[in-house]
């Protein structure tokens, strides 16, 4: 993995919290490389399309079906590197997003 | 009692549960022993008990959906007598799916062991409808309505919209290989994701328009009161306010789909500002944040 800043890790973790109105979570809480659904935080398929859309939005990467899905929503961490493999950071820095 | 900053506030009654969820058995040290009067009336008026989630007659134990239905009444009761007992108030009662007969309960149109019976007995004409005509739902994630149509128009068999959750959130039923079919293309036409549910039965699908009078025959034995609050059921909002009305509703919602998108935002357009799900579960209000991403909605719990 390469290319993935503490900031950026920062920003995902927050992304998910707005995304899903996670109110009585906080950064601190979400362990970068822990599942994110079933266990860990417990999302589910409902949670998967709000992160879906918030990624689309926050930095125009596109997560094209479930297949991609599944290997992108493990962690925080493996949001993180999907972003920055595609790009998607620069799209957000160049539409002033972030 | 739950506080919320301005409009109305619904109650919303969730349908079937897919599981018991895991709290409930580890804040009580194992099994689902959660003490609460409404869990005596069961064993007594249903044979059902939550802790061991077994039936006391072997032929009724057999299904996992019939055990779920229950469960989600007692649950779903459980968590509105918690409210009421804490001082909540509101001003609308609205349902998804089976969810109405906890809601129709909470409405003072049914008492709680009618609407236990009630859920019993249709639950147990749906169990052999499957039996007799296997079928299925699956819900399906990501994609919009036009291609959920196409989807159901190309695959051979009988296949339908069953449930409209949200602009990109549906549930398919129909035959088993139908279904199954549907599952695949959606996957393939870019969906999140696309997973069966636990039913045995195209529920919400014309393919159960076939037990409609197995189950008129059995609500007439019922006493169906005028509901005490508006309530709003899941055909995109509309009141149910008639004892007639309601029978024919509780015969026909079996094998007609529901708009729950509808219902929501028919209640925005009334001024609610905050759901209040009424259940261990948190679907609804996932739900709701999607259709509006501003108004307050939670889940109350039953612990």
């Amino acid at each position: 993995m390469t290319g993935v800043t503490e900031e950026l890790i920062t920003e995902v973790k927050k992304l998910i919290i707005e995304r899903l109105k996670l109110e009585e979570i906080t950064v601190a809480d979400i362990i970068t490389d822990a599942p994110l659904f079933g266990e860990g935080l417990g999302l589910d398929s409902i949670d998967a399309l709000e992160l879906v859309i918030g990624l689309e939005k926050e930095y125009g990467v596109n997560i094209p079906d479930a297949e991609v899905g599944k290997k992108v929503f493990q962690s925080v961490r493996t949001i993180a590197q999907y972003i920055v493999d595609n790009h998607g950071k620069e799209v957000a820095v160049a539409n002033g997003a972030s | 009692m739950v506080r919320h900053n301005a409009g109305k506030v619904a109650l919303c009654f969730p349908g079937q549960l897919s599981r018991v969820p895991d709290e409930i058995g580890k804040r009580s040290g194992g099994g689902y022993d959660l003490p609460h009067p409404f869990l005596e009336r069961a064993w007594e008026k249903a044979g059902f008990d939550l802790s061991s989630f077994l039936f006391q007659r072997e032929e009724e134990d057999r299904s996992l959906n019939l055990k779920l239905q229950v469960t989600s009444y007692l649950l779903s009761m459980i968590a509105f007598d918690r409210y009421r007992g804490k001082g909540g108030q509101w001003n609308f009662i609205t349902e998804h799916s089976m969810g109405i007969y906890a809601a129709l309960a909470a409405a003072e149109a049914m008492t709680f062991e009618e609407g236990l019976q009630m859920t019993k007995g249709i639950g147990l004409i749906l169990e052999k409808a499957g039996e007799k005509s296997p079928g299925g739902m699956a819900a399906i994630i990501g994609l919009e309505a036009e291609e959920m149509k196409r989807i159901c128009a190309e695959v051979p068999g009988n296949l339908y919209v069953a449930n409209v959750n949200g602009s990109r959130h549906f549930v398919l039923s129909g035959a088993v290989a139908s279904l199954e079919r549907g599952m695949e293309l959606s996957l393939k036409r870019g969906a999140i994701s696309a997973h069966r549910l636990t039913f045995t039965t195209p529920l919400h699908s014309p393919l159960l328009e076939s037990i409609a009078d197995d189950v008129h025959r059995f609500i007439t034995g019922f006493t169906i009161r005028p509901p005490k609050t508006f309530l709003a059921c899941h055909w995109s909002g509309k009141q149910l306010s008639d004892p007639e009305e309601i029978r024919n509703f509780l015969v026909e919602e079996l094998y007609r789909p529901v708009d729950w998108e509808g219902c929501v935002q028919h209640l925005l357009s009334q001024n609610v500002g905050c759901f209040i799900e009424m259940g261990p579960d948190s679907a609804l209000t996932k739900l709701i944040r999607w259709i509006d991403r501003d108004v307050k909605a939670l889940s109350y719990g039953v612990i």
